[in-house]
């Protein structure tokens, strides 16, 4: 496999411009991540530590093996919603290495408003089910949670069952989950650990009970304590509901990793070599490659040489629908195919992408979706041309594909071009989004212009004259609205994406994934919906 | 006259190594007797057959008589090198040998037995008009005795072994007090090193320089001196640097002393390889006899430095009856030649034997080093002999270049695994008295401090060690290598090390980013640049400055080694350590892997602070172990003659 070239010199003024741009955005990824980290307020942090408890984050820390590297998803998840305890939620997720083994980790941040579940963090974990039991990962919970956030609960009681559920069915699946109890986990909180295949309690701290001592008192007049209705030693040695009786937090976290090294999980297909080439120009330079602005075009291959281990890529097609760039290389080693855009997709383009896509589930290969397209061509002669049933081959194909996937999001995501290019509702088994990124069902200027049409085509049916200067305005309006709405942060905070991402971190994103998806048999698809000919 | 064909060596370590050396260099069979803890030992696997005999106390095989005799006989032997220590000066073994038709390669039977005994030794030197010191060495030995012949002398005193040598069953009392004990103790080692308990007292000699004579005769009469060796420095009564010539030696001083030398062999009739020990006063510029070392020394090397003889082989032509033809006039002294010995030991725990394995031992061979070693990498230091690790002989033109270039052969050196007083060699070779040769015995003692690692070193060697464990790490992983160690896309804090150092947690927080370290220390922060990791080298460079370290860990111990910088011994403390056990009140637990060898109270027994409890011996050094408070014994959880670990609980005392 050859090395592909750039085109791009690094001291152009455009380079320079995409690159300040860039950064900007960065600083601002930075600002929303540092939102993230925060565990609550100082008297709560303060309160925890006399009691010698760890905050969320260091107990992720210690459950890791040291020097793992840890993923965390959807870290800024609700970080725009009114109302919610604001990025990331009260709960910590991500994938890293226990005991040697690829798994999944909640640590609830006890810290803040209690660990208690606002609509985000459930949404979150719903979404870090599904990523657990699609990638196979066991889990371990970290448990520190008051339950539901009660002025949420009316918006979130029926989907919060769903974590209870999934537990299980996981477990069905052999997909183990330890948790660790280290306060609360009261009420339907209790079933985290109740639901789960391993249950450690830490003694003197573990509080759980389907009802404390007031509601008990209220329902059956009886009077208990909080140790008596769900201490640690009391589901130890009399209930049953724990397993393990952890004398503190380290004891507690030491006893899920010595489980983590019993569990039987799914092991890698591949292990690459040792040696992995560097790409050939420095992924850093993607700041400076890839636009701010995504009405500024840029190739593709751009992107992917600097992705790919040694710039390697053996492109598909090269001749034929090059608005839709195809072609199989490695990232850290691993076989991927790889479906970028580079524009507008046109019929030829979803054609070729849909025999790519085939192909790659032939050969059970793994998919990396790089987005940065305005939507399938429209216009007379293109509808003539049937881009309505090419467009649907590429849905097809993606839809029905069962190889793997990851989505990058490096611009625009506009329209039935997210759908074909393997959007959210497409399943993903990731989806990463640069900050520059936009999403919708077109852009927002467009957005504005199309409503701007029709609503002086109304006027004019209506025999109203139309007024310039209002319309002006409220155009205006629009186009900031969509563009808000379109925003990578707007995305992640509706958990449209599991991360915005620094650009210069892509390969290492990528190559984290994908040694997640390389954890399973790999076996592509050999059926697929009827294809409109 | 008899020729030597085939010699059984009745000793072990680098003793035997370097008798073996000089049998091949005369075309003469060597036959190694080991004990099975010995057996991979680098002198097992020199000689020419090595046979397994005993077990492992010494008394069991390297002294038993009886079987090493069979052995010989067995395999053909027709003289036995009894080397030093162990049997080297047991008359009845040069006997027995001879009743067998065995040469033993010594002096004659009578020389032995004359010098054996320190008190006759002494009475023999006096009649003689050799200068001797004054005190007891006469035949009752009743302890009631000894402590009524012992006052009469005054204190401080010293009582020695009869039998001894190397500062075995040796102590100096201070104080009538505590004269019964050490009396009882220096009889104990005394017979478990020497098979004899007999003991001499005498008036202890404070501020003198050790200075002895090599001598050395044949079976015709003739006996010469080969050279004084200066043995001052001392710890324990044990050597630690010996050299010749010794800085406070005058050819005039040198021309007296030698003579007595002579006239002391010549009064024993001297033959084949000794020592004639004296304390020299340097205020008074007198000098007394001390004793007649009826061996080959340890520090022989230095003689052989300068004089370019081979002692071993002299001995061995000795024993076979030729003639010895070096003259007195003939005997001439080449440059200055030092010798440092390399113990497991602590010196910061008043030198107390270690023991372990030797991980990574190694040194670059230079002009004028010899290096006598009794180990290799991987051998183990046991409890059951003495901890010397090698000698590291150094000849040069000058003293001050002889002490230069040992102390680059110290810096350089690689023992690994255990404690070892390495850095304390390293810091007495540049000592500004040592090099001055400005000493007395009590040097150690009283002037000489043990310096503290400077901190920014002890950071160097953290780092080291941690990049050497995530090193490890990397290798064994599985998943995600080609992702930076700790990488968070979300970042929250750095990695984390620990280690015990000198019994206290130290953290190390380092991150990785790309192929480079960053490591904090407080507010400041290293860049650290791994290199590469090899064996036991690890490469990196660290601000700038590129290192070689070299790394042994053995389970949780991790040893390092960097030239410039020194050695560090850290433990990798545990990320989840196990509940703290808490030592209970009122026991008393074994400091060192030892044999119990007598326990002086019994349950229900009153005890007062400051009483001793129980003798323990370990590496042929008794240990006292004394109450720590007032109380009644409440129980005794072993026995005399067990062999215990560290740590072990012998007793616990209930505190009133």
């Amino acid at each position: 496999m050859i090395s592909i070239k750039s085109h791009i010199n690094t001291n152009s003024a455009q380079f320079k411009e995409n690159k300040a741009a860039m950064e900007k955005l960065l600083e601002k990824l930075e600002g929303h991540l540092e939102e993230s980290r925060f565990e609550g307020k100082e008297k709560h942090i303060d309160k925890a530590r006399s009691r010698n408890k760890m905050l969320a984050r260091e107990r992720i820390e210690m459950v890791l093996d040291q020097d793992s590297p840890f993923l965390e998803l959807l870290p800024l998840a609700g970080m725009e919603r009114k109302g919610g305890f604001g990025a990331g939620g009260t709960n910590v997720s991500g994938i890293g290495i226990v005991s040697g083994k690829l798994c999944m980790i909640n640590s609830n941040v006890g810290t803040r408003k209690g660990g208690s579940v606002d609509y985000a963090t459930v949404f979150k974990g719903l979404r870090i089910g599904d990523i657990t039991r699609e990638n196979k990962l066991p889990t371990i919970n970290l448990v520190e949670s008051g339950g539901a956030n009660l002025p949420d609960q009316a918006k979130i009681f029926n989907y919060g069952g769903e974590a209870f559920r999934e537990i299980t069915r996981r477990s069905a699946m052999g997909l183990t989950t330890i948790s660790v109890v280290f306060g609360n986990a009261t009420a339907g909180g209790a079933y985290v650990p109740g639901m789960s295949d391993f249950a450690i309690f830490q003694k003197k701290a573990a509080k759980v009970f389907l009802a404390g001592p007031p509601l008990v008192k209220m329902a059956t007049n009886e009077i208990a304590n909080e140790e008596e209705l769900g201490g640690a030693e009391m589901h130890s040695k009399i209930s049953g509901v724990s397993d393990y009786l952890a004398e503190d937090e380290l004891d507690g976290i030491r006893i899920a990793r010595e489980l983590m090294e019993i569990v039987k999980t799914t092991t890698p297909q591949l292990i690459p070599s040792d040696e992995v080439e560097a790409p050939k120009h420095h992924p850093d330079e993607l700041l400076g490659v890839v636009p701010a602005d995504p009405k500024t075009p840029v190739d593709v291959r751009e992107v992917i040489l600097r992705a790919c281990d040694g710039s390697r890529f053996s492109e598909f097609k090269p001749e034929y629908g090059n608005t839709l760039v195809c072609g199989w290389g490695k990232i850290h080693g691993y076989p991927i195919g790889i479906v970028a855009n580079n524009g507008v997709i046109f019929s030829e383009s979803a054609n070729k992408g849909a025999q790519f896509i085939q192909l790659s589930n032939k050969n059970d290969i793994p998919l990396l979706f790089i987005q940065n397209t305005t939507g399938y061509m429209v216009g007379k002669a293109y509808e003539e041309g049937g881009i309505i049933k090419n467009g649907a081959k590429l849905i097809n194909a993606v839809s029905n594909s069962k190889v793997p996937s990851i989505t990058l999001m490096i611009g625009s995501s506009f329209g039935a071009g997210n759908y074909g290019m393997n959007g959210r509702s497409y399943d993903p088994n990731f989806l990463f989004t640069y900050p520059n990124a936009k999403i919708g069902v077109m852009g927002s200027e467009q957005l504005a212009g199309v409503m701007n049409i029709i609503q002086r085509a109304s006027a004019k049916a209506a025999g109203i004259p139309f007024d310039e200067d209002n319309a002006k305005v409220i155009q205006q309006m629009l186009i900031n609205e969509a563009e808000s709405k379109a925003s990578a942060w707007h995305s992640t905070s509706e958990l449209w994406d599991d991360g915005v991402i620094d650009p210069r971190e892509t390969r290492n994103y990528l190559g984290f994934a994908l040694a997640i998806l390389y954890n399973q048999k790999i076996k592509g698809a050999k059926e697929y919906g009827v294809w409109r000919m | 006259m008899s020729t030597i064909n085939t010699i059984l060596i009745a000793n072990r370590g680098e003793i035997a190594s370097r008798v073996i050396r000089t049998c091949k260099k005369m075309g003469i069979r060597s036959i190694a007797i080991h004990s099975p803890i010995d057996e991979n030992l680098p002198f097992v696997h020199e000689a020419d057959i090595a046979v397994k005999i005993g077990d492992n106390a010494p008394q069991t095989s390297y002294l038993d008589q009886e079987l090493i005799i069979k052995t010989a006989k067995e395999f053909g032997a027709d003289a036995i090198h009894p080397g030093y220590g162990f049997l080297s000066e047991s008359a009845d073994f040069a006997a027995l040998c001879a009743q067998h038709n065995l040469i033993f390669i010594g002096p004659n039977v009578e020389a032995i037995k004359a010098m054996g005994s320190k008190s006759e030794a002494k009475i023999l030197m006096r009649k003689n008009n050799v200068p001797t010191i004054p005190g007891y060495e006469g035949q009752n030995q009743d302890t009631k005795h000894l402590i009524s012949e012992a006052k009469k002398i005054g204190f401080p005193l010293l009582l020695k072994a009869t039998a001894g040598g190397g500062g075995k069953g040796m102590r100096v009392v201070e104080k009538e007090k505590d004269l019964a004990t050490s009396i009882e103790a220096a009889k104990r080692e005394s017979l478990s090193a020497f098979g004899n308990d007999e003991l001499i007292i005498e008036k202890y000699i404070s501020s003198g320089r050790h200075i002895e004579f090599q001598i050395f005769g044949d079976q015709h009469g003739h006996a010469i001196h080969l050279l004084e060796r200066e043995c001052t420095i001392q710890r324990r009564h044990q050597k630690v640097l010996e050299e010749s010539p010794s800085p406070v030696m005058s050819e005039k001083l040198r021309k007296t002393m030698g003579e007595a030398a002579v006239n002391a062999a010549k009064a024993l009739h001297y033959d084949n390889a000794g020592t004639v020990e004296f304390i020299y006063d340097d205020k008074s510029k007198e000098f007394f006899f001390l004793e007649v070392n009826t061996r080959l020394q340890v520090e022989h090397p230095v003689t052989e430095a300068i004089t370019g003889l081979d002692l071993v082989k002299m001995q061995i032509e000795s024993a076979e009856g030729k003639k010895l033809n070096l003259k007195q006039n003939e005997v001439n002294g080449n440059g200055y030649a030092i010798e440092f010995r390399l113990y497991a030991e602590d010196p910061n725990n008043d030198f107390l034997p270690a023991t372990g394995k030797i991980d990574l031992f190694n040194f670059e061979q230079i002009d004028g080093l010899r290096v006598e070693s009794a180990i290799k990498s991987g051998s183990e230091i046991s409890i059951y002999y003495d901890p010397m690790i090698a000698k590291i002989i150094v000849h040069d033109d000058t003293r001050e270049g002889a002490l230069r270039k040992m102390g680059s052969v110290l810096d350089n050196m690689i023992c690994l695994g255990t404690i070892t007083n390495q850095e304390f060699l390293k810091q007495l070779v540049r000592n500004k008295e040592v090099i001055q040769g400005k000493y007395n015995t009590h040097f150690l003692a009283d002037k000489f401090q043990l310096k503290n690692q400077n901190t920014a070193h002890q950071k160097s060697f953290l780092i080291a060690a941690t990049l050497k464990l995530h090193e490890e790490r990397n290798r064994g992983q599985v998943y995600l290598k080609q992702i930076p160690g700790g990488w968070r896309n979300n970042y929250y804090r750095p990695q984390q090390e620990s280690f015990k150092l000198n019994n206290e947690i130290v953290h190390v927080e380092y991150r990785q980013k790309e192929g480079d370290f960053e490591f904090y220390f407080g507010e400041e922060t290293i860049k650290v640049k791994f290199i590469s990791c090899e064996n036991n080298q690890l490469k990196a460079r660290i601000n700038n400055v590129s290192y070689r370290f070299y790394i042994a860990q053995n389970e949780g111990d991790i040893h390092l080694h960097q030239s410039m910088l020194g050695t560090l011994n850290l433990k990798k403390a545990d990320r989840f350590p196990s509940k703290e056990k808490e030592v209970e009140k009122g026991s008393c637990t074994a400091p060192m892997p030892s044999q119990v060898i007598d326990i002086l109270v019994k349950p229900k027994e009153k005890v007062k602070e400051g009483d001793p409890l129980v003798i323990l011996s370990s590496m042929k050094m008794e240990n006292t172990i004394y109450a720590s408070e007032n109380g009644v014994v409440e129980e005794v959880f072993t026995q005399n003659g067990e062999n215990i670990e560290a740590g072990f609980t012998i007793l616990k005392i209930n505190p009133n």
